[in-house]
């Protein structure tokens, strides 16, 4: 793959963003990143991003913000976690990409799959709608009756952390 | 007598019951017992809510975790995405005092508290720690014969390993162990330790596909004659859209039926084939049984 070159401006960097996601994850082995790139070699989505992880770990150190909340990259994370295994530094690239997703959905990069998902596991309680065949399916073999969950609850807890706007809003960035 | 409070999550109860059919089936055989965790409902989904907001997905966790506090019960999980959620959580929340009286501030809305009392584990440990390969080796009527299979663990349940502690993330041995049980071969290939990559079908459906097409390309050659796997992630993948995968790798069309352990571990035991619901599977096992000398006599 052929490096792109692209210009930065000042106003592009953001230096206490490393600082700030250090917080957020409670520890500071992200400062210590050196580069390696074992977390690329290790990750099944390297060879079909634009960003690599090792990347996005520079660019955070950078404080390159605005271009990490933007892009795509971040949410191709198949959530393997070989990467967190394998760092030599313990810098766990997949938690870092977990804050990042959250950080992006704020500033209206969700693709529609996530929000999509998040919005039938927080106003039903369950990840995937209940099918009558299913019920069938279950009586044939013999299967005990469930009790679907109380959806009230999870749609209190996303009242109460916030995050029903975030639900709600159609049409989140997707490329 | 192993008590465990049982928690299905949705994928297994909702879409792929045969799973949770076949797990039901084997476990009584072992004297496990299963209390049903009323109430509970999806994990967080470790590729959704945890994407959304971080606090959300430890609250949702949480409010199940609570359920089988109050019922003084381990939680045996089925899923690998289900167990990932809930001990990545209970342990946070656990060893993390100032998270611990956010999300309980959270769950305080709900009438619910975290007190941190219970462990979660998964079948693969439970099978290979609780009840043991000795016991389960006495319930095999008819071992398998010729029978070679890939096993795939599913990241899930493996990483990060200093939380889950289940088994070696990058060479684990326990669910082949497991298999050889059985009979059957588990046989050696290339990107065995790859991901299914089902968790990111929902933002790029022709990555995740193109991504499970290399396994399923070394699983062939191989010579593989089922997957077999733990979680319903992965089945999803391997299963009902194997069709896809397989086009995309440009040969000659084929198919692998793929099984949970459980299922596996089931027909070993002399488990009618349709209690452990295998005729619901979208790759047909037909091919599977036809295989002279399956089943050593």
């Amino acid at each position: 793959m052929t490096a792109v070159k692209q210009t930065v401006e000042d106003s592009d960097i953001h230096p206490n963003f490393k600082y700030e996601l250090a917080n957020i994850l409670g520890e500071k082995a992200l400062l210590h990143c050196f580069q390696c790139g074992t977390c690329t070699s290790s990750c099944p989505v390297a060879d079909d991003v634009d960003i690599k992880p090792h990347q996005v770990i520079s660019m955070t150190l950078l404080g390159l913000k605005g271009k990490l909340l933007q892009s795509k990259t971040i949410w191709l994370c198949a959530a393997c976690l070989a990467c967190a295994e394998h760092c030599p530094r313990g810098v766990r690239s997949f938690y870092l990409q977990s804050v990042l997703k959250n950080l992006a959905a704020r500033a209206n990069n969700l693709p529609e799959g996530i929000r999509e998902e998040g919005e039938i596991i927080l106003t039903t309680g369950l990840a995937i709608p209940i099918s009558s065949g299913i019920i069938k399916r279950r009586k044939k073999l013999g299967l005990p009756d469930l009790t679907p969950p109380d959806a009230e609850t999870f749609q209190k807890i996303a009242e109460v952390t916030g995050i029903t706007s975030l639900l709600s809003k159609k049409g989140g960035k997707e490329k | 007598m192993m008590d465990y409070a049982l928690f299905l999550g949705c994928i297994i109860p909702y879409r792929l019951p045969q799973l949770e059919a076949a797990a039901r089936k084997t476990l009584q055989k072992f004297d496990v017992n299963l209390h049903e965790m009323q109430g509970a409902g999806c994990c967080s989904d470790p590729a959704a809510t945890p994407a959304l907001d971080y606090k959300t997905a430890l609250a949702v966790a949480a409010n199940n975790i609570c359920i089988a506090e109050e019922m003084e019960l381990d939680i045996l999980n089925l899923c690998n995405g289900c167990f990932h959620s809930l001990k990545l959580s209970n342990e946070t929340l656990k060893n993390k005092p100032r998270l611990k009286k956010q999300v309980n501030e959270i769950l305080a809305h709900v009438g619910k508290e975290f007190k941190g009392t219970i462990n979660i584990r998964h079948l693969l440990e439970v099978m290979h720690k609780d009840i043991g390969l000795e016991r389960i080796k006495d319930e095999i009527k008819t071992p398998f014969k010729d029978l070679k299979v890939s096993v795939h663990y599913g990241c899930h349940v493996l990483r990060p390993s200093n939380v889950l502690n289940v088994d070696d993330p990058l060479r684990p041995e326990s669910l082949d162990r497991l298999v050889k049980l059985t009979g059957a071969e588990s046989v050696k290939y290339m990107r065995k330790m790859n991901c299914c990559n089902y968790c990111i079908r929902v933002v790029d459906k022709d990555i995740s596909l193109k991504l499970s097409a290399e396994k399923m390309k070394q699983i062939k050659q191989a010579e593989a004659d089922c997957i077999v796997l733990l979680c319903p992630g992965c089945f999803m993948q391997y299963d009902l859209t194997q069709k896809e995968i397989i086009r995309l790798l440009e040969e000659e069309m084929f198919s692998i039926p793929v099984l949970s352990y459980s299922q596996l571990l089931g027909l070993a035991m002399d488990i009618p084939a349709e209690e452990l619901g295998l005729q619901f599977h979208r790759v047909k096992l037909k091919k599977l049984f036809e295989k002279p000398a399956l089943f050593a006599q």
